[in-house]
């Protein structure tokens, strides 16, 4: 089983990873290989990351100002970390299940257009965390 | 398929070969969980046919199956949940290993596959996880 932490350290030496808030919670091992887009990093995979967590991070907003959604907040919040971010606690309004259901097609089509293997697993496993959200506060 | 994804597609194929086999076993010994087990054993039918014509294109010689598989003794309907909240995570893991090194409509196959197990795994029982096939 492919390790999130180890994708992460790809991500980030691979200067894909979203450089703001990360040297918080960044541990000392991945935070040792350095962080934030550097020579040989691929713009593509820099503006693809970049737009996820923006997304991500209204997600998450919306999660935050939605009734009973302690299990998305918990799950958002660790997807926008995997993508170097810290979470966003502001709350937004917004239909939070129709946003997700939107939200895990564009992370199946991010994936698809990802170069770095990395960033690919990421984004590819996101959009079906997204969906087990979707199909967990639909359900009766 | 290439010989650096070799690896990768034989560790789905293998899994899809599980499921074709448990499924029906769900299905036979639990009424409850027959419909359910049914549908998931057709969508497995599917991928499992699908991998094995890639095999086939790529002339490669897939594995063939055991004659059995190691599920315990399977004897409650929670049994039988557990055995299939268990195969679709290892699904998960294998297509999320595959996803980032394949590419265009192969990439596209095993996306689509890893959101459908994650969702499977969910319909028997399972939580949902931030990142469904990682660790």
């Amino acid at each position: 089983v492919a390790s999130r932490r180890a994708l992460l350290t790809g991500l980030v030496t691979a200067g894909v990873v979203v450089t703001a808030g990360a040297t918080r919670w960044l541990d000392d091992a991945v935070r040792a290989v350095g962080i934030g887009p550097r020579r040989g990093s691929r713009p593509a995979d820099v503006s693809l990351a970049t737009a996820a967590l923006a997304d991500q991070q209204r997600l998450l907003r919306i999660a935050h100002g939605a009734d009973d959604a302690d299990d998305a907040v918990t799950l958002l919040s660790e997807q926008v970390r995997q993508l170097g971010g810290e979470p966003d606690r502001r709350p937004l309004q917004g239909s939070l299940i129709e946003e997700l259901r939107s939200a895990a097609n564009h992370r199946a089509l991010d994936a698809q257009a990802a170069i770095s293997a990395e960033l690919v697993t990421v984004l590819a496993s996101m959009s079906a965390g997204l969906d087990q959200l979707v199909f967990s506060l639909d359900s009766p | 398929v290439n010989e650096s994804q070799e690896l990768r597609w034989r560790g789905w194929l293998r899994l899809e070969l599980e499921a074709v086999w448990l499924y029906p076993i769900i299905a036979a010994r639990f009424d409850d969980l027959a419909d359910e087990a049914t549908g998931a054993y057709q969508m497995h039918r599917r991928r499992r046919d699908d991998l094995l014509a890639e095999f086939d294109e790529a002339e490669i010689d897939p594995q063939a199956p055991p004659i059995s598989y190691d599920i315990g003794d399977l004897r409650t309907a929670e049994d039988a949940r557990g055995a299939a909240v268990d195969l679709e995570r290892r699904l998960c893991a294998a297509i999320a290993a595959l996803a980032g090194v394949v590419r265009g409509a192969h990439r596209e196959q095993a996306v689509s596959a890893l959101r459908a197990s994650a969702l499977q795994s969910m319909s028997w029982g399972s939580a949902p996880e931030s990142f469904p096939g990682l660790d």
